[in-house]
């Protein structure tokens, strides 16, 4: 943050040349970009600096965040058992994979939205992941093999920057096809514009898993979104995307400005009322001098 | 501002006596303030060299191609085999821990691999649906050695 503008186009010239995920290790800690650390940047560069740079410990953890990933834990769980051949788990064992999860990675900062609390969030959970096992989502179709389940892969899909890391919730291939999905828990139903907004992840995702479809003499690949609201009564809804090329191209010519900017260290606040009070660095961007 | 200017060349020797060579000027504008530190300033003309050293041997050795788009495929154009996910090995090891066999002898007989992490994509798709197919109490899949 204190360095120069020359500091800068030093360090830009050597990335130029120089391998970028060593460029990555040397500025953000991690030799590689995932798409939340995009997403972070594009939401607020200075919230980028603090939690990839600077290394801040978040003040807070969201407990929708933390809901989120509980709930992720409790589907992976349902699939891992899929794969095994066993037969479906029943929703307590679910509901066991929530609990250890939350424990994990709940800690003692959470922040809870109103009128939430623990309990009402493992009602509601209980709610949502019934839905889940009640819906045809949860069920593989005879024909489709279950490739991966929160896999990870990483490669230098972009170049000029480094290897990009992503995890994908599910991966299933058909004889033609290979279907990445991202459940999501939401308040309400999607629209348009949601879809938009959770593409250029799964756009990312669908470079990076190319390389399992040709393996598989999948032709074409498509992206699915399972959103199950947070509701009295959970609707599980389905989104559906087959990528363009161009919708691929676009997206990594974007990653790659965003990878520039980091490297230049652009970093700045990006004031918004709905992005602010949610974020978890407010008391290091009041104490940041600019 | 200060302005650093830094050249390296190299020629490399050929068969029947030819050389190829490659040289490079790199130039760099830096705060004037660099002067009263001494160690910094020498850190950056290091790094410079650095850079056009690199740069040259880069390109004598080829390469300093940039990075494809993707990398889906091989530089042959030929599509790589994709070996097994991290689920699917998971998914093997869980299935053979609870029917009490052992994966990689598994994976040796049926496809003639040193260990199941060498299992291909849709190699260890066919083990899993093998292993699935056949009731855990008589267990004995892969025992007349398939090949790759």
């Amino acid at each position: 943050m204190t360095a120069s503008t020359s500091d800068a186009a030093y360090r830009h010239a050597l990335q130029v040349l120089e391998d970028p995920n060593r460029v990555a290790g040397q500025l953000i800690g991690r030799d590689y970009l995932s798409h939340s650390s995009i997403r972070t940047y594009q939401r607020c560069p200075l919230q980028f600096y603090f939690q990839y740079v600077a290394g801040l410990e978040p003040e807070f953890k969201s407990a929708s965040l933390v809901f989120g990933g509980a709930i992720h834990a409790a589907i992976e769980q349902h699939f891992l058992r899929l794969l095994e051949g066993e037969r479906t788990p029943t929703l307590d064992r679910l509901m066991h994979a929530f609990d250890v999860e939350w424990q994990h990675s709940a800690g003692d900062r959470v922040r809870y939205g109103r009128s939430e609390t623990p309990a009402s969030l493992r009602d509601l959970a209980g709610r949502m992941l019934a839905a889940f096992q009640a819906h045809e989502v949860s069920r593989l179709d005879s024909s489709a093999q279950l490739i991966g389940i929160e896999e990870e892969l990483r490669a230098p899909i972009i170049a000029d920057c480094p290897d990009v890391l992503g995890r994908i919730d599910l991966i299933t291939a058909t004889s033609g096809a290979l279907r990445i999905t991202d459940f999501k828990t939401a308040r309400t139903g999607w629209h348009a514009a949601q879809v938009a907004e959770a593409a250029p992840q799964q756009l990312l995702y669908a470079d990076l898993v190319q390389p399992l479809a040709d393996s598989l003499g999948c032709r074409k690949i498509e992206i699915r979104w399972i959103v199950i609201t947070k509701a009295r009564q959970p609707v599980i809804e389905q989104h559906t995307l087959s990528p363009e090329p161009a919708q691929i191209a676009r997206t990594r010519r974007i990653v790659r400005r965003v990878w520039q900017a980091i490297t230049q260290e652009n970093f700045y606040p990006n004031p918004s009322a709905m992005n602010c009070a949610t974020c978890p660095y407010q008391q290091a961007c009041r104490e940041w001098e600019g | 501002m200060l302005k650093l200017n830094a050249g390296f060349s190299r020629k490399v020797g050929e068969a029947n006596y030819g050389s190829r060579g490659a040289s490079v000027q790199v130039e760099l504008e830096l705060e004037s303030n660099l002067t009263s530190d001494p160690d910094g300033l020498m850190g950056r003309i290091r790094g410079l060299f650095d850079l056009a050293r690199w740069s040259v041997d880069a390109e004598l050795n080829g390469s300093a191609q940039p990075a494809a788009e993707s990398s889906s495929t091989s530089n042959n154009g030929h599509q790589k085999v994709r070996l097994a996910t991290v689920s699917q090995l998971r998914a093997i090891r869980a299935i053979c821990r609870r029917r009490g066999l052992d994966p990689d002898r598994l994976g040796n007989e049926r496809f003639g691999v040193g260990s199941v992490d060498e299992l291909t994509l849709t190699e260890a798709s066919t083990l899993i649906d093998e292993l699935k197919a056949v009731p855990a109490a008589s267990a004995a899949v892969g025992g007349n050695g398939g090949a790759r």
